[in-house]
């Protein structure tokens, strides 16, 4: 790992300067950077690297000092072995998206040298599966011991939760989630396509809701001679499009978690079975996507400035967070139900009737 | 009534010995049944009687010993492998249905005189007091040979296998010997037929919370590093650094 060092003295930055002008991003887009500036930026890839390693190093080391002193339960293991797997894959990724910004065909006219857009989604989408799996198991490890602590009440609520009154709502929290992560992962295309410096109104785009459908579906980002492909190449090349998507998707998600909402406050039924946890759980995401589409829209007015785009990501991950918190509390955990009713019987004895 | 007890104390001593070594404890002989067991010499019944049998240590080392051994068989429980189990057990049922004879055949001899309801009577008696003490026995014994402070290891499971067996009635989860009773003796069966796994796990039951705060430490640095992302991306800084890039391309 000897990426791991920064230049120490003033030669080693030269020379690490003299690689970077070479680079097809220094020619284009900053041909007049100084050393000073070189520095910054030299920075900000370092510790974003560095962190990486770090993130993996303390993820790994403890894992096998727990498996090693068989403080998890087995499935457990499986899946840190798995959340480790996943941030090796992480670091091959951003390694491979990185990569791709140094293709020699980039420097032809009118390309913008960026990392690939793909390769830029697949890396945050990877980011927010692994942090998704860590709150996930590590939730689920703290309810676990909460309701084996009090098995009686525990079997009470799994009752609760299980009632068919309440599967419209568990299902659609398990959609929620779906389509949270689905619009966050569109942003990654809408910011690896810097689609967020075009159409900078809302809600309107141009001269109607959307831009002219010849644009949308143009054949300029066809690359078969028959335009078989114009169908999934421009959502996924052409900024005006991956715009329009990344806002349909935000206000399905906007009117869906209203939607859920005013289904949780106003139905006679729902409100006497959901538990208050998962009224609190809903009233956390109606707090952070009312937060999310108000960054999302300043963003794009004020053509993305860099504290108002980075807080629009943070808010991104805070939006999912707080539905996976939600879902906790409205799943009912398959494993800890089964352990908790084996206590019951075993507390019970023998010759007790069986627990419904 | 010349060998009443042909149970040589070699055995004995080397039986209590064992014993106490796999449970842990200093074994329960005293000085002069050692340093008897190493000589060769042979006892006459009646010293045998008075230095062995009859004194309060000898009836402490076996009263407890074969009556214990045996009920502990009876109720499933293994407490050595193989040779001794059989061996002790005929020798003690040997020598309890001769100890039982021989008072019987006492009380007979001195009460023919007396009418049958006396001598049932007697020998209800005699039955109950050997029931009661049958049934003090593994109380008594259970908890001076139960080691509890064994349990907490984790490799609690795999000793008291070797030791023990696995036929103990009770096997609980999280691997601590259970405490037993009467009760529980008797509907061992069920309850070990209810209990779906009776083998040890390697991996407990549930994780510890230290792992979860750490799964959620670990999350906490995956958001920084989302953020972190985010900026050096906005900041078009990803190419500054060349270092593995062109000796991987």
């Amino acid at each position: 790992m000897t990426g791991s060092l920064p230049p120490r003295n003033a030669q080693d930055w030269d020379a690490e300067f003299t690689k970077y002008r070479s680079s097809p991003e220094f020619k284009l887009l900053n041909p007049h950077m100084t050393l000073d500036e070189f520095k910054s930026i030299y920075y900000m890839e370092w510790t974003h690297r560095i962190w990486g390693r770090v993130v993996g190093m303390s993820f790994l080391l403890p894992a096998a000092y727990f498996i090693a002193r068989r403080k998890v339960s087995a499935p457990m293991a499986g899946k840190i072995v798995g959340i480790a797997g996943l941030i090796g894959f992480q670091g091959f990724l951003g390694w491979w998206m990185v990569k791709s910004g140094l293709k020699d065909d980039l420097f032809a006219p009118g390309s913008h040298p960026r990392v690939s857009q793909y390769r830029l989604t697949a890396h945050l989408g990877t980011a927010f599966l692994c942090y998704t799996a860590m709150l996930w198991n590590g939730l689920s490890i703290l309810r676990e011991h909460k309701l084996l602590a009090d098995p009686q009440a525990a079997m009470k609520l799994f009752a609760r939760l299980r009632s068919p009154e309440l599967k419209i709502f568990r299902r659609l929290v398990g959609a929620l989630a779906v389509l949270v992560f689905c619009t966050a992962m569109s942003g990654g295309l809408v910011a690896g396509l810097d689609a967020g410096l075009i159409y900078n109104e809302f809600p309107k785009m141009g001269l109607g809701w959307t831009p002219p459908k010849s644009e949308l579906f143009s054949d300029f980002y066809s690359h078969t001679p028959d335009k078989s492909d114009i169908w999934w190449r421009n959502p996924l090349e052409n900024p005006s499009l991956v715009q329009l998507d990344h806002r349909i998707l935000a206000t399905t998600t906007f009117t869906s978690v209203m939607g859920l909402w005013a289904y949780t406050k106003l139905s006679p039924v729902l409100k006497k079975i959901l538990p208050t946890a998962c009224k609190k759980g809903m009233h956390g995401v109606v707090g952070f996507v009312g937060l999310q589409v108000a960054l999302g829209i300043t963003t794009l007015l004020y053509l993305v400035p860099l504290p108002l785009a980075s807080a629009h990501q943070a808010g991104s991950l805070a939006l999912l967070s707080s539905v996976i918190i939600l879902g906790g509390r409205t799943w009912v955990p398959r494993r800890a139900a089964r352990l908790a009713s084996q206590r019951l019987a075993k507390a019970r004895g023998p010759f007790s009737r069986p627990v419904v | 009534m010349g060998g009443i007890i042909d149970w040589d104390i070699q055995s004995g001593v080397g039986w209590m010995r064992r014993v106490c070594s796999g449970l842990g404890r200093p074994a329960m002989v005293s000085p002069w049944m050692e340093q008897k067991a190493g000589s060769t010499t042979q006892y006459t019944h009646d010293e045998y009687r008075m230095e062995v049998v009859m004194s309060p240590q000898g009836i402490l080392n076996r009263l407890p010993g074969f009556l214990w051994h045996d009920l502990m068989l009876k109720n499933g429980g293994v407490l050595h492998r193989h040779g001794y189990r059989r061996f002790h057990r005929d020798k003690a049922c040997k020598v309890l249905r001769v100890f039982i004879g021989s008072i019987y055949l006492m009380l007979s001899s001195i009460t023919s005189c007396l009418s049958l309801n006396d001598i049932l009577f007697a020998m209800a008696s005699a039955n109950q007091m050997l029931s009661i003490l049958r049934k003090a026995a593994p109380r008594l014994t259970r908890d001076l040979f139960t080691c509890r402070h064994r349990c907490k290891s984790p490799y609690t499971n795999k000793l008291s296998k070797r030791l023990f067996g696995s036929s103990l009635p009770h096997q609980s989860t999280d691997g601590v010997l259970p405490r037993p009773s009467v009760a529980s003796l008797l509907d061992g069966a069920k309850t070990s037929q209810s209990s779906p796994r009776v083998k040890t796990r390697y991996f407990p039951e549930t994780s510890d919370k230290s792992v979860a705060y750490w799964l959620l430490g670990s999350a906490a640095s995956v958001f920084g590093i989302v953020v972190f992302g985010g900026l050096t991306r906005l900041t078009e800084s990803g190419y500054a650094i060349f270092l593995l890039l062109p000796r991987l391309c």
